[in-house]
């Protein structure tokens, strides 16, 4: 098996655009693409806290039930894809959930995006959110 | 158009760490590990135990009514030091909850209209830190 070692890639053609074959070996696909650009799994409750997370500069209470993620490295406009999982519940144990529980995002800008967690009667500070963001960086 | 051709990836000065450019402007990089998605289940049908492909998972186990239970073949650095991506199979008839995120396990509920726990066809992906 060969094994590159390298710190960097970057395309030759485009320095943004590399293409590695599928898993089927007929087609390609592009590997910036394919990245998850930023992921975050934080709790609202009490001090809103990240967990852990990847390209996030510091997640925000706005108020309640509503949090901030700022991304490090921007994204090269608003038009990204998101993904958004809330707990909608203040309970601190893993089996709490508000079975009327739905989250969506508020906004998505270059720097950041919004979260709001929502039990169906009122925002809620949630004990789990969990995020991640597909698009192009700046 | 050049093509390298390799069958594995590593970083020089750290192996678990490799930049890629991937900015629209040609300059912005990005850790390729961090990005990619680690473990994924296509569908996990629970009326019948039929069940799709799947990326590093070693089991995935209808545990109780509504709810499966995940075993991440490479375990995760960290409790909670990684995402799960729920989806409901079933048109979106269930709403999905994952849970309980351990370096080596993940559990997914699903609930029906009336908020009890109900069989549902499941489906996720998972992204963060591996070990």
């Amino acid at each position: 098996m060969a094994t590159l070692k390298t710190n960097t890639l970057t395309g030759t053609s485009t320095a943004g655009s590399i293409a590695v074959t599928g898993e089927g070996n007929s087609t390609t696909t592009n590997l910036q693409q394919g990245l998850c650009k930023c992921w975050v799994n934080y709790t609202g409750i009490t001090t809103t806290a990240e967990r852990d997370g990847f390209n996030v500069s510091s997640v925000n209470d706005i108020t309640t039930g509503q949090t901030t993620v700022n991304i490090n490295n921007n994204m090269a406009n608003a038009n990204y894809s998101g993904y958004y999982y809330t707990n909608a519940d203040s309970g601190t144990a893993y089996t709490n959930f508000s079975n009327l529980h739905a989250g969506g995002f508020g906004s998505f800008e270059t720097g950041l995006f919004k979260h709001n967690a929502y039990n169906a009667s009122s925002d809620v500070d949630s004990f789990q959110n969990l995020s991640g963001i597909f698009g192009d960086l700046a | 158009m050049s093509t390298l051709r390799t069958d594995a990836l590593e970083g020089v000065d750290a192996k678990n760490s490799i930049t890629i450019v991937a900015g629209s402007g040609n300059v912005v990089t990005t850790p390729i590990q961090k990005g990619l998605i680690k473990g994924f289940c296509v569908l996990f049908r629970q009326s019948d135990g039929v069940s799709g492909d799947t990326f590093n998972l070693s089991s995935v186990v209808d545990a109780a009514p509504g709810r499966l239970d995940y075993t991440h073949a490479n375990p995760y650095i960290a409790n909670d030091g990684y995402i799960a991506i729920p989806n409901d199979g079933n048109y979106g008839h269930a709403m999905i909850a994952p849970q309980d995120l351990t370096t080596t396990t993940a559990q997914q509920f699903s609930f029906n209209d009336s908020h009890g726990v109900q069989d549902s066809v499941h489906q996720a992906a998972f992204a963060g830190d591996l070990a």
